[in-house]
C-alpha cells in the first residue's frame, strides 16, 4: 500500500518533471487543436489533474508518458464539448459513406493537418487517436467512450469527411 | 502506405513553445495546488496604500516569497532614489547580482517602490519623486550615506561592479581592521563599500596597526572574537530536529504545518528560521551558533570552563558540539561555502 511518503515523492518529482514536461505537454496539445489559449488552458487542467491524482494517492509513476495520457483524454473532453455545440452538423456527417474506390495519395502534410483541423470534433478527434496517437480501434472506443462498433463506424465517417475535404483543398 | 496512416506524419510538424509567462503562473499554481491542504497565514500580502496625488494608482508584480522572508531578518533596509529605478534594478541585477523581489509601478511609468535581495542583502528603491522631496543621490555632489555590503568574493564583486561601469574609488586591499575593502560608485551616484571578513583581530591588534586611533569595543557587543570587526553577537544560524525517517517526518509535518521538507538533506525551504531535519547527529533537537571561524570560540569555550565533545567536519561545514561550564550542551556550526 502507498504511504504519505510516496504522496511526498510524487509532488517532488512533478515538480522536477515539469520544465520538460510542460513544453511536452503543450506541444501535444497545441499540435491537435492549433489554438494556443485552447491549448494553455488543457496544459492547465492536464496539470492539475495530474496534481489532483496524487493527492488522492492514486498515481502509479509520474511521468511525461502519463500526463501525455491525461492530455489526451482532455483534449477528448474538449472535442466532445465542441462536438455537443455543433450537433446540427453530426446529423449532416452521419450520412456520409466511405466511398467504394481505393484512395491512393502521398498526403502533403500540411495541407492534411488543415484539413483534419476543419473537420467536425468528433471527426477529427476520431481520426487523430486512431491515426496520429496511432491507437488501436479498440482504445480509440475507450477513449471516446464509444463502443467498438460505434467507433469503426465513426472512422468511416471520418475517413470519408476528411478525403471529401482534402479532395476539395487540393483540387 | 494509406493516406490516413500518414495523417502520423503531422506529429513531425513543430509544435510551438509554451509561453514561458504561462509556463511560469502554471507551475505557481501547481506548487500552490501541491502544497497541503492546511491554511496557512498569508505571508506576502502587498497592501498598496496610495497617496494618490503624487503617485497614482499602482500595478504589482509580486515576489516569490522565500528568498525575501529570509531576508527579512534586516531590520534596517537601505531605500535608495535613482534617477532611473528600471535601470537601477537592471543594473544591481548585473552587475552586483541582485535577485528582484517586487516591483510597484506606477501608471505614470515611474517605479514607486522594489525590492532586491543583493548578496543576501534586501535593498528598496524607487524613482526620484521630487514632488515630495525624493531626490536622487545624483542630484546632490555625492552621497553622504555609503552601502556597506559584506560579501565572500571581494574581488569578484568589485571586479563586476566596475566592468558593468561602477568608478572604483579604491580597488580591494586589506585592512588592519580584519576585512578587505574596496569602494564603488555606481552609476546612479551610490557609493559602495565591499567587504571581506578576513581576520579577527583584537582591539589592541587593530591599534597597534593602525597609528592615530583609539579603538574602543562596547561592552558586550562581542567585537573581536564574536563578530569580527562589526561587532554583532555570534547567534543561532540552524537548528535540527533529529529522526529515524525523513521521508515520514516530511510527511507528517508537511501536513500539520505545511513544511516543505527536502527528502534528501530534510532541509525545510519555507520557514523563517533556517532548519531541518537529521538522522545522524543524536536524538533531540541542536541548536547550532553560526560562527565564521570555529577556533577563536572554541578557545573562549575552554577558557571559561566549558568543554569540546566533538568536532566533525560535514558536507554542510564545520559541527563542534560544546558544553557550557554547566554541562548544558550547545554547537557551532562554521558553514561551508553555500550553506551560509
Amino acid at each position: 500500500m502507498r504511504g504519505l511518503s510516496d504522496e511526498v515523492a510524487d509532488r517532488a518529482q512533478l515538480l522536477d518533471l515539469y520544465d520538460d514536461a510542460v513544453g511536452e505537454v503543450y506541444g501535444y496539445l497545441q499540435r491537435r487543436c492549433r489554438d494556443r489559449t485552447i491549448a494553455e488552458d488543457l496544459t492547465t487542467e492536464v496539470f492539475l489533474a495530474a496534481v489532483d491524482s496524487i493527492n488522492r494517492s492514486v498515481v502509479r509513476d509520474v511521468t511525461v508518458a502519463w500526463l501525455i495520457g491525461i492530455a489526451r483524454h482532455k483534449l477528448v473532453d474538449h472535442w466532445r464539448r465542441v462536438e455537443r455545440e455543433h450537433r446540427r452538423l453530426d446529423a449532416v456527417a452521419g450520412t456520409i459513406v466511405e466511398p467504394a474506390d481505393p484512395w491512393d495519395v502521398e498526403l502533403d502534410v500540411m495541407t492534411a493537418r488543415d484539413v483534419l483541423g476543419d473537420l467536425g470534433a468528433h471527426h477529427r478527434a476520431a481520426l487523430t487517436l486512431r491515426y496520429v496517437d496511432d491507437l488501436p480501434v479498440a482504445d480509440v472506443a475507450a477513449e471516446l467512450g464509444r463502443t467498438l462498433h460505434a467507433t469503426e463506424a465513426l472512422l468511416v465517417r471520418a475517413r470519408s469527411a476528411f478525403r471529401n475535404r482534402y479532395e476539395e483543398v487540393t483540387s | 502506405m494509406n493516406p490516413y496512416e500518414q495523417l502520423r506524419r503531422t506529429e513531425d510538424l513543430p509544435a510551438a513553445r509554451p509561453d514561458p509567462r504561462f509556463a511560469a503562473r502554471l507551475r505557481t499554481q501547481i506548487e500552490a495546488a501541491l502544497a497541503p491542504t492546511i491554511e496557512l497565514p498569508e505571508r506576502e500580502a502587498h497592501v498598496m496604500t496610495d497617496t494618490a496625488t503624487t503617485t497614482g494608482t499602482t500595478t504589482t508584480t509580486t515576489a516569490t516569497g522565500t528568498t525575501a522572508a529570509t531576508a527579512n531578518a534586516q531590520v534596517l533596509v537601505p531605500y535608495l532614489a535613482v534617477a532611473d529605478a528600471a535601470a537601477a534594478l537592471d543594473w544591481y541585477a548585473t552587475a552586483l547580482d541582485g535577485t528582484e523581489t517586487v516591483r510597484y509601478v506606477g501608471d505614470d511609468g515611474r517605479i514607486g517602490h522594489a525590492e532586491m535581495i543583493i548578496h543576501g542583502a534586501r535593498i528598496m528603491l524607487s524613482d526620484a519623486y521630487p514632488e515630495i522631496g525624493v531626490v536622487a543621490a545624483d542630484s546632490y555632489e555625492g552621497s553622504s550615506c555609503a552601502l556597506h555590503l559584506e560579501v565572500t568574493d571581494i574581488d569578484a564583486v568589485h571586479a563586476s561592479a566596475v566592468e558593468h561601469g561602477g568608478v572604483a574609488e579604491r580597488d580591494p586591499v586589506d585592512e588592519p581592521y580584519g576585512a578587505r575593502m574596496s569602494t564603488v560608485v555606481d552609476p546612479f551616484g551610490h557609493r559602495w563599500m565591499f567587504s571581506q571578513t578576513i581576520a579577527t583581530p583584537s582591539a589592541a591588534e587593530i591599534e597597534a596597526a593602525m597609528s592615530g586611533y583609539t579603538v574602543v569595543e562596547a561592552a558586550g557587543a562581542g567585537g573581536g572574537i564574536a563578530g569580527g570587526v562589526h561587532g554583532r553577537p555570534i547567534q543561532l544560524g540552524y537548528y535540527t530536529i533529529h529522526t529515524d525517517d525523513i521521508a515520514r517526518a516530511a510527511a507528517f509535518y508537511s501536513q500539520v504545518f505545511g513544511w516543505a521538507v527536502d527528502p534528501q538533506s530534510g532541509h525545510v525551504s519555507n520557514c523563517d528560521l533556517p532548519f531541518g531535519f537529521q538522522t545522524d547527529y543524536g536524538d533531540g533537537v541542536r541548536l547550532w551558533m553560526q560562527v565564521s571561524d570555529a577556533d577563536p570560540v572554541i578557545a573562549r569555550v575552554l577558557e571559561l570552563g566549558g568543554e569540546v565533545v566533538d568536532d566533525v567536519v560535514y558536507a554542510s561545514g564545520r559541527g563542534v558540539e560544546c558544553r557550557d561550564d554547566q554541562g548544558n550542551r550547545f554547537d557551532l556550526h562554521h558553514p561551508a561555502p553555500g550553506y551560509e
